[in-house]
């Protein structure tokens, strides 16, 4: 899979390959398996998401790309080197080429900011100059030099995380794995962490990985994303093409929650098994098609009423997507013929209503 | 209270002083390695090791159990090794301290086992080694836990230093016992018990501004 590949050239080597992946847990039942077959490529500056419901096996899928959990197969490979072959001072070098932040932080509650930031420099049996060196401008890329010198206690959720984040990049690390790094905070906390790993991603051309159960997050910062559920990856492709056309119910509903493009549970129930007419439809404007006169085309060209049910229109990394649900009125033919019309438009068109109609006859 | 009597105040408060001092040094010096072993050897831990997790834990439950005037008999001979002696200040560390090691051991243990273990997972995510988690986290983070326990071991040991003076330890106890109960003078007795409540208040109040001073949570 090459997905990331710019043009016809050939492609970079990916940044991370999980190959064959594989973790089984010894539960109290007999044994669990927690991942299962995965096979993932990241390319280099990448963003790729993750994202599942809890228990899915998100967390342990993060946490095998530093081998904090050992996969029982398959290969993990970062930058080109098998963490899986190394041994336990190989993969700690190995580890400090790959930056990590947290869902609640685990900053040392004793350390100040500086001395957070410099822990993972001292790890690496940095001297104190070189501290000095590294510190204060990891603290200026964060936003936090006038903190340096605070202790956790007293600092916000959002500047937590920020601490997290320069203390993750001391090491210069080409790899960022966020494991629900923003899950623990306020929507627009949120969304300056984002912004922040977005910079961060263009500025130092840092390959981030992030796992969350939050579509929105998905939405606004990653490349790439790979929906799992029971341990698989169930679908995996451009963020647009997956939020726009979701394949498996996993991922609709994991949609939903931020598109909102699904009718909502309230209305489907109000339209269950009364459609006044005609059909129910939900169509998908993706791309260039966001912005064209299709609904005024439909009513003029087929003799058809359309009824508005719901609608939306979202910006998914700068490409619009629209979702129109509509109630379409009109005889059995001319409901075909336009279906067709749609179809030749490359809209996607679904029906999610039924006909109740019971003149068929009429035309 | 004659001269003499504030006189021999005064030693045996020395001789009780350093009778707990030394004995809590020793048990925080021995007591925190073991503490961290009793913690990281634990299934899941960093040293995982069950063999040295259950033996050790078992020497360590084992001490605890046995009540202090039995041990403090039981181990005369060793004391008589260590010191020469089976009598006096000297040889009271000795049984003060076997006490000490297991019960600040456990303490230890506890107070380190507080700790979010997501710190932990944050070093090794570092690449950090396991020594480095112990120095960098488990102690560190610990501290305001560690002299919590310190505090209370050195007001456990000052009780037991008073049962240590029963059988010729010297210090308070032994005042207490040879001026107040044999001689019949209970001004003694009450002036024994004033000052080791006093002396266990004010390492109480040390070791709680202590650990104020400590804790950044």
């Amino acid at each position: 899979m090459t997905s990331i590949a710019n043009g016809a050239g050939a492609a970079p080597p990916p940044m991370i390959v999980l190959s064959g992946l594989s973790k089984v847990f010894q539960g109290p039942n007999g044994p669990v398996n927690a991942l299962s077959d995965i096979d993932i490529e990241i390319g280099r500056g990448e963003v790729f998401g993750v994202i599942g419901r809890s228990g899915a096996g998100k967390s342990t899928l993060l946490r095998c790309l530093n081998l904090l959990e050992r996969p029982t197969m398959g290969t993990v490979t970062v930058a080109g080197r098998d963490l899986t072959r190394l041994d336990r001072s190989g993969l700690n070098a190995a580890r400090r080429e790959i930056g990590m932040i947290f869902q609640h932080f685990n900053l040392l509650a004793g350390r100040t900011v500086y001395d957070n930031v410099a822990l993972p420099l001292e790890l690496a049996g940095a001297d104190r100059a070189t501290i000095a060196r590294t510190v204060p401008p990891l603290l200026d890329l964060v936003g936090l030099s006038e903190r340096a010198n605070y202790y956790p206690r007293s600092l916000s959720g959002g500047q937590k995380q920020r601490v997290g984040i320069a203390r993750a990049l001391a090491t210069n690390p080409k790899v960022l794995l966020c494991d629900e790094a923003t899950s623990a905070l306020d929507p627009e906390t949120t969304l300056s962490i984002l912004k922040l790993l977005d910079k961060l991603k263009r500025e130092l051309g840092l390959t981030i990985v992030l796992i969350t159960h939050e579509m929105s997050v998905i939405k606004e910062i990653a490349d790439r994303v790979a929906v799992i559920d029971g341990g698989r990856i169930v679908e995996q492709g451009r963020v647009y093409d997956v939020l726009s056309r979701p394949r498996e119910a996993v991922t609709r509903a994991l949609v939903g929650e931020v598109m909102g493009h699904l009718v909502p549970d309230d209305l489907a129930e109000r339209l269950a098994g009364r459609v006044p007419g005609g059909a129910l439809w939900r169509i998908l404007f993706i791309g260039e098609a966001g912005y064209e006169p299709v609904i005024s085309e439909l009513a003029r060209r087929f003799d058809i009423d359309l009824n508005l049910v719901h609608g939306r229109i979202e910006t998914i990394q700068g490409e619009p997507f629209g979702s129109l649900v509509v109630n379409v009125i009109g005889s059995e033919a001319k409901l075909r013929q336009a279906l067709g019309y749609l179809k030749i438009r490359h809209l996607d068109v679904e029906e999610i209503g039924h006909v109740v109609r019971d003149d068929r006859a009429v035309s | 209270m004659s001269s003499a009597m504030i006189a021999l105040f005064l030693d045996a408060l020395w001789e009780t002083l350093g009778m707990v001092g030394a004995a809590g040094l020793i048990a925080t010096v021995v007591g925190l390695p073991l503490g961290v072993i009793l913690l990281t050897t634990a299934k899941g831990h960093i040293f995982a090791h069950a063999g040295v997790n259950r033996a050790l834990g078992f020497v360590v439950n084992a001490t605890r159990s046995t009540p202090f005037v039995i041990l403090m008999v039981a181990i005369i001979p060793f004391t008589r090794a260590v010191v020469g002696t089976s009598i006096g200040t000297a040889a009271a560390v000795v049984p003060l301290t076997i006490a000490a090691i297991p019960f600040i051991a456990r303490l230890f243990e506890q107070a380190m086992r507080e700790i979010d273990p997501g710190l932990i997972e944050a070093l090794q995510a570092m690449g950090a080694t396991r020594l480095q988690i112990v120095r960098k986290v488990l102690i560190p983070e610990a501290l305001p836990g560690l002299v919590a326990a310190v505090t209370v071991t050195l007001v456990s040991l000052i009780g037991y230093s008073a049962m240590a003076g029963a059988i010729g330890g010297g210090g308070l106890g032994d005042l207490g016992i040879r001026y107040g109960y044999q001689r019949f003078l209970p001004e003694v007795m009450l002036a024994v018990v004033v000052v080791l409540i006093v002396l266990v208040q004010f390492v109480q109040s040390a070791g709680d501004a202590l650990v104020r001073r400590f804790s950044r949570k």
